[in-house]
């Protein structure tokens, strides 16, 4: 099978998973309390009339199936309703905090991937030796800790006894309002992203150290690396240029899920810190019942996971032939 | 002859305690194995402990405000401190331990009955139905749990019933994927083969042949399924979003923050006791599936 018949292939399979998405979404519209109006007009009164036209003008009047295709329709040209509360369609809403997110999470990943990697690497190479018992402490400790403690502990620690971090937001107040983005002012941001990418990135740190050692610990099992040895090859070059380019791919399917969910991972680490991202859109959302910011964001980051996976498949047929046939 | 058949079969039933008994002891050393291991063991055990007899170790009521006793700080009196209304934080952490194990146990409970029921149908009858399960849990890895979750409950209300279903029906695919596989392999086997030519339903090979293969693993898997619900469940508290009647450590969680620079130990116990109850879950379940998993104990590396 060719590189371009198996890309066409790949997409075509995620195309029922975007449509069983958007139905659950349907259906999670349709069976929230309250009519579908209230999701349009919001707690504003309006007169009957005007209701009785706007539900013809939506097609509510309809049977369920046509307003199964309608709805479909609307979201596959990314109109996601109105926001209650910020009276602004709602993918405004979402771009607008878009940026944040990104930051927070590709400086997250990007840090605790590499030395998540790294260890795994040292961790499976002394498999059962003390250096692997001790990666193996620390990326249960890593999976487990709640990220809002984690944040907690972080606030009181680094913010309130060593005063050394701002502990809320992303920008100093001085810079507020700014028209453009300064040297100063970018400086001033990765100041406040300490924090929050700490506390973030250790969390993820675990997965990658886990499935970096476990991959590559039945790797290193097979019998061309005993054959390698045979040869007379280096460790290190088997390690590396053998048995971690065959896992590779693996590890790139990983960090593509991990791209995939972040626009949606971060919720309380973004509330502890005040991280004005998705995740804290998500958070008042809640708060405020603003039902269609909250279902837009739900269609937004399946879909974005399931891009980013096409994506990281894609690359993975490139690099790995293994994987086209 | 009744007389025979009946000894027989106490001696079967003997023979099968003794052997439940043996599997157990081992299970038990290989629990006590490694500092980790020992501690998360002691420490479940600790918090099962705390969850059932709540009422008799408490020293003060959790709910008792005390105006005159805000915000002390860790000291003989009050173990723990007290926080904004004076209530004790030991007392309300040993009663936050009863609201994560209900959750935690219902929850799980839940996703096993819905996980092994799925991973049956799709493993044993294959097809369309393996199919549709199959590609469902596919689309629901494209949405991450806690915000699938999330969106629910702010639908829906975070009643402590509502968390329990919701957490249920959303964290059963890996449990379904699992028995799927054991399934799939012991349905190819000569012996179900066998059994079926002597004249055995269907029923009979499942609950007879199949079920019993998955009881290890599932367990195992059951019991990371009681952290992450522990954990989900503290997320949806802490953002408030959880049951405002129960005292959760989320709950705790989130009110300390407001006084994070006036009293650190409102935060630190509850979520200490949270991290430690998860962590202790986590070292439970790997190492239990490790062990109903035999060939992920001992590995040979060629390096």
């Amino acid at each position: 099978m060719g590189l371009a018949r198996y890309f066409v292939k790949r997409i075509l399979f995620s195309v029922p998973l975007i449509f069983i998405i958007i139905t659950i979404n349907f259906i999670l519209v349709h069976i929230a309390p309250g009519d579908p109006l209230s999701y349009i007009v919001g707690t504003e009164y309006v007169s009957p009339e005007y209701l009785q036209k706007l539900r013809r003008e939506y097609g509510l009047d309809r049977p369920l199936w046509e307003r199964y295709l309608i709805y479909t329709s609307r979201v596959l040209q990314l109109d996601l309703g109105i926001s209650y509360r910020f009276r602004e369609p709602v993918i405004n809403v979402i771009l607008e905090r878009l940026p944040a997110t990104l930051l927070l999470m590709l400086v997250s990943i990007g840090w605790s991937s590499a030395i998540g990697i790294l260890i795994g690497v040292k961790a499976a190479k002394n498999y059962g030796r003390s250096f692997d018992k001790f990666a193996s402490i620390l990326a249960s400790i890593s999976v487990s800790v709640p990220t809002f403690w984690l944040g907690i502990i972080m606030i009181i620690f680094f913010g309130v006894m060593l005063r050394l971090t701002p502990t809320q937001g992303m920008l100093s107040p001085s810079f507020m309002g700014a028209k453009q983005l300064t040297f100063e002012m970018m400086l001033d941001i990765l100041w406040h992203l300490i924090l929050p990418t700490l506390t973030l990135g250790i969390v993820y740190l675990g997965t990658y150290i886990r499935s970096v050692r476990s991959l590559l610990v039945d790797e290193l099992g097979k019998e061309y690396i005993l054959f390698a040895h045979a040869k007379g090859l280096g460790s290190s070059y088997i390690l590396w240029r053998y048995a971690f380019r065959a896992v590779s791919p693996s590890i790139n399917a990983l960090i593509g899920l991990n791209l995939g969910t972040m626009l949606a991972g971060a919720t309380l680490t973004e509330t502890v810190f005040a991280w004005p991202g998705m995740g804290r859109l998500i958070y008042e959302s809640a708060i405020a019942r603003d039902y269609p910011v909250i279902l837009g964001i739900f269609i937004f980051v399946a879909i974005s996971v399931i891009l980013a996976n096409l994506i990281i498949d894609m690359i993975n047929a490139l690099l790995d032939p293994r994987v086209r046939y | 002859m009744k007389m025979i058949f009946s000894t027989r079969s106490n001696a079967r039933m003997k023979n099968a305690f003794n052997s439940l008994s043996r599997e157990s002891k081992n299970l038990l050393k290989y629990l006590s194995r490694g500092p980790l291991t020992f501690f998360s063991l002691t420490f479940s055990i600790m918090i099962v402990f705390m969850a059932l007899f709540a009422q008799f170790i408490t020293p003060y009521d959790p709910y008792k405000i005390n105006p005159y006793a805000t915000f002390r700080p860790p000291a003989a009196e009050y173990p723990f401190g007290t926080d904004d209304l004076g209530r004790d934080v030991l007392s309300q952490v040993i009663y936050g331990a009863r609201t994560s194990m209900i959750i935690g146990a219902s929850a799980a409970l839940l996703s096993i009955l819905i996980g092994t029921l799925l991973g049956l149908v799709a493993g044993f009858f294959g097809g369309r139905a393996d199919l549709a399960i199959s590609m469902f849990i596919d689309a629901k890895l494209s949405i991450p749990t806690f915000f699938l979750i999330l969106v629910i409950i702010a639908i829906f209300g975070g009643s402590i019933i509502n968390m329990i279903i919701v957490i249920g029906i959303t964290i059963w695919p890996p449990i379904a994927r699992v028995v799927r596989a054991i399934t799939q392999s012991i349905k190819a086997m000569d012996f179900v083969e066998a059994a079926r030519a002597l004249g055995a339903s269907t029923v009979w090979i499942i609950f007879r042949h199949i079920l019993p293969q998955t009881v290890g693993i599932v367990l195992s898997l059951g019991i990371l399924q009681m952290g992450s619900a522990i954990v989900i469940e503290a997320g949806l508290s802490f953002l408030g979003l959880g049951d405002p009647t129960l005292i959760s450590w989320g709950k705790m969680l989130s009110i300390a923050q407001t006084y994070i620079s006036r009293a650190w130990w409102m935060g630190f116990f509850p979520g200490l006791f949270l991290f430690l109850t998860i962590l202790s879950f986590n070292v439970l379940g790997d190492k239990l599936y490790e062990y109903f998993n035999p060939k992920l104990r001992e590995r040979v590396i060629y390096i």
